[in-house]
């Protein structure tokens, strides 16, 4: 394995870059455009299909198992005229939120402390395996005992269920270091915080980032699940309560809502680390 | 230990001699574990000389590099780099790696990169840049190249950014690890004349590792070849090419056949003959 297409792994990219960036040099400006015409219209196709799916399934399906998707967005403009929705939604947001977070500022350099010391990675790892084995949703009762069924709550089992790929995958970015820049940095004299800020620490994101990413995509799946199974306030409730009322239309009203913000979150962090790894092999630019 | 044809000078003048021999080994040992890497190697570098150790694969070339550079200490003898015992990488002495793409930090600007250690060590910014953007202009990369990342250049242009960053660095020794054993033929032939030029014209020391004896010959001042196992010093062969060299009519010469074959001899073991 090249270094490059190790990196590529480390933040789960596909090793396409080279084939890509070949056709972008050899083939013509008017293909590029008719390419990327295509790209966009195969996307829009399977988006259609999707919605054609759904409502296909609509009208097969018992009533009341499945609204239309013209019903269903209805419904959410409907929702989103009233405060409720704002508040479960801004509640949701708030404890996800928070959560990465807490998660990111422990997690991270925590991970980094324990990665940058050999002995330190092999006597945390037994521990570290077997907490990030148990199902967060495990500890929910016991959670729900101490705290209630709060927004507190919820931002503990998010913590605690969200914070382990984080760890673990800054505990595996300090000790990806490079060991000839460590070389580097000793025969150049570079002093040691010089290193470790300038050096060390940049090396580490990529892979810093990875942990981010898996973490960022738990913390919201685990605040929606946590409050729907527990009623705390937020979306995950609203969803709970539609189906206990058989409003039908408004739970996947409210399941639409979880998407959609699993899709700015995904995308926000896409862009994030457009950003912050554009010298990275999975985001480079040919000169 | 074995060495023959060294410069001969006895080992208790040394300290005087200091101001003319930039690096010297003396009876330089390494062993991991119990395995012995190097015995006894002996050898000095002149000021301003280009000198190539040279030797097989596996001869221990690298670890003895690293003992040179201090970043690695050697388990008997000591290293003097201009009269001063290497207990640590010393200031002054600048080293290339072999591998230019792991040992430039892809995050940075070319120009960065370059920068990096004079900053680290304290130089202003404006003066760093002014030092780094000189150096980068000696390998033959202008402004537009400094703002590019490493990765946007070929590995020769990488590798002159690598050269470019000891160079900014004002070495008094310059420590060479097998530089252009990652590059094609043609690269690597640029990148020695290359070498070769900044050498005589910055009166640079150079150290450098190879398992190349062509590339040795036609570089150095004087080479040092190195066998056995544990490796030790075979031969010191001087290099009177003088300083005008080129890759075609140098390498033609009756000259140079000679001191290849004798290198080659030495490096296979025959010791000290010139075959």
């Amino acid at each position: 394995m090249t270094s490059e297409t190790r990196d590529r792994a480390a933040i789960g990219v596909p090793d396409t870059s080279t084939t890509r960036r070949d056709t972008v040099k050899s083939r013509p400006t008017r293909n590029r455009r008719a390419g990327r015409f295509f790209r966009l219209g195969a996307q829009v196709g399977i988006l259609v299909l999707a919605i054609l799916i759904w409502w296909y399934a609509s009208v097969t399906l018992p009533v009341n198992v499945m609204p239309s998707p013209f019903e269903t967005i209805v419904t959410l403009g409907q929702l989103s005229a009233t405060p409720g929705f704002w508040q479960a939604v801004g509640v949701t947001v708030a404890t996800f939120a928070l959560g990465l977070v807490i998660c990111t500022v422990v997690g991270v350099p925590l991970g980094l402390a324990i990665g940058a010391s050999r002995i330190a990675t092999q006597s945390t790892r037994l521990v570290f395996d077997f907490l990030r084995t148990i199902p967060p949703i495990a500890i929910l009762p016991l959670v729900l005992l101490l705290f209630g069924p709060s927004a507190q709550m919820v931002l503990v089992v998010v913590i605690l269920g969200a914070i382990w790929p984080i760890l673990v995958q800054s505990i595996y970015a300090a000790r990806q270091g490079e060991p000839l820049l460590i070389d580097m940095s000793r025969s150049f004299r570079i002093p040691r915080a010089h290193y470790v800020f300038r050096i060390f620490l940049p090396g580490t994101l990529p892979f810093v980032m990875t942990g981010l990413r898996v973490g960022t995509t738990i913390c919201l799946l685990l605040t929606i699940t946590a409050e729907l199974l527990s009623g705390a306030p937020g979306v995950g409730s609203e969803i709970q309560n539609a189906e206990n009322y058989l409003n039908t239309p408004a739970m996947y009203a409210y399941v639409l809502v979880a998407a959609i913000l699993g899709l700015i979150v995904n995308v926000a962090f896409w862009m994030l680390q457009r950003r912050v790894l554009s010298w990275h092999a999975s985001n480079r630019k040919e000169a | 230990m074995t060495v023959i044809g060294s410069s001969g000078t006895p080992r208790s003048s040394a300290q005087t001699e200091s101001r003319d021999i930039a690096l010297e080994a003396r009876d330089l040992g390494h062993a991991y574990g119990g395995r012995e890497v190097l015995a006894g190697v002996d050898f000095q570098v002149r000021r301003g000389t280009f000198a190539c150790l040279v030797g097989p694969s596996g001869v221990g070339k690298t670890t003895l590099l690293r003992c040179l550079s201090g970043l690695q200490s050697s388990t008997s003898g000591s290293v003097y780099v201009g009269g001063d015992i290497v207990n640590a990488p010393m200031p002054g002495v600048a080293l290339v790696f072999q591998d230019y793409s792991r040992s430039l930090m892809p995050w940075s600007s070319v120009l960065h990169n370059v920068m990096l250690p004079l900053r680290a060590n304290g130089i202003s910014k404006q003066i760093a840049r002014a030092k780094a953007t000189r150096a980068l202009a000696l390998v033959g990369l202008d402004d537009v190249a400094g703002q590019m990342y490493p990765w946007q250049l070929s590995g020769g242009m990488q590798q002159r950014v690598a050269i470019a960053r000891a160079l900014a660095y004002e070495p008094s020794l310059l420590l060479m690890d097998e530089p252009f054993a990652s590059v094609d033929a043609y690269t690597r032939a640029d990148l020695e004349d290359l070498m070769l030029t900044l050498q005589r014209e910055l009166a640079l020391t150079v150290v450098l590792v190879t398992h190349d004896i062509d590339e040795a010959v036609y570089l150095s001042d004087q080479v040092i070849a190195l066998n056995g196992r544990p490796a030790q010093v075979a031969d010191i062969v001087e290099v009177p090419l003088g300083s005008a060299r080129d890759q075609v009519t140098t390498k033609s010469t009756a000259e140079f056949a000679e001191l290849r074959a004798r290198v080659h001899g030495l490096v296979r073991g025959s010791r000290g003959k010139s075959s």
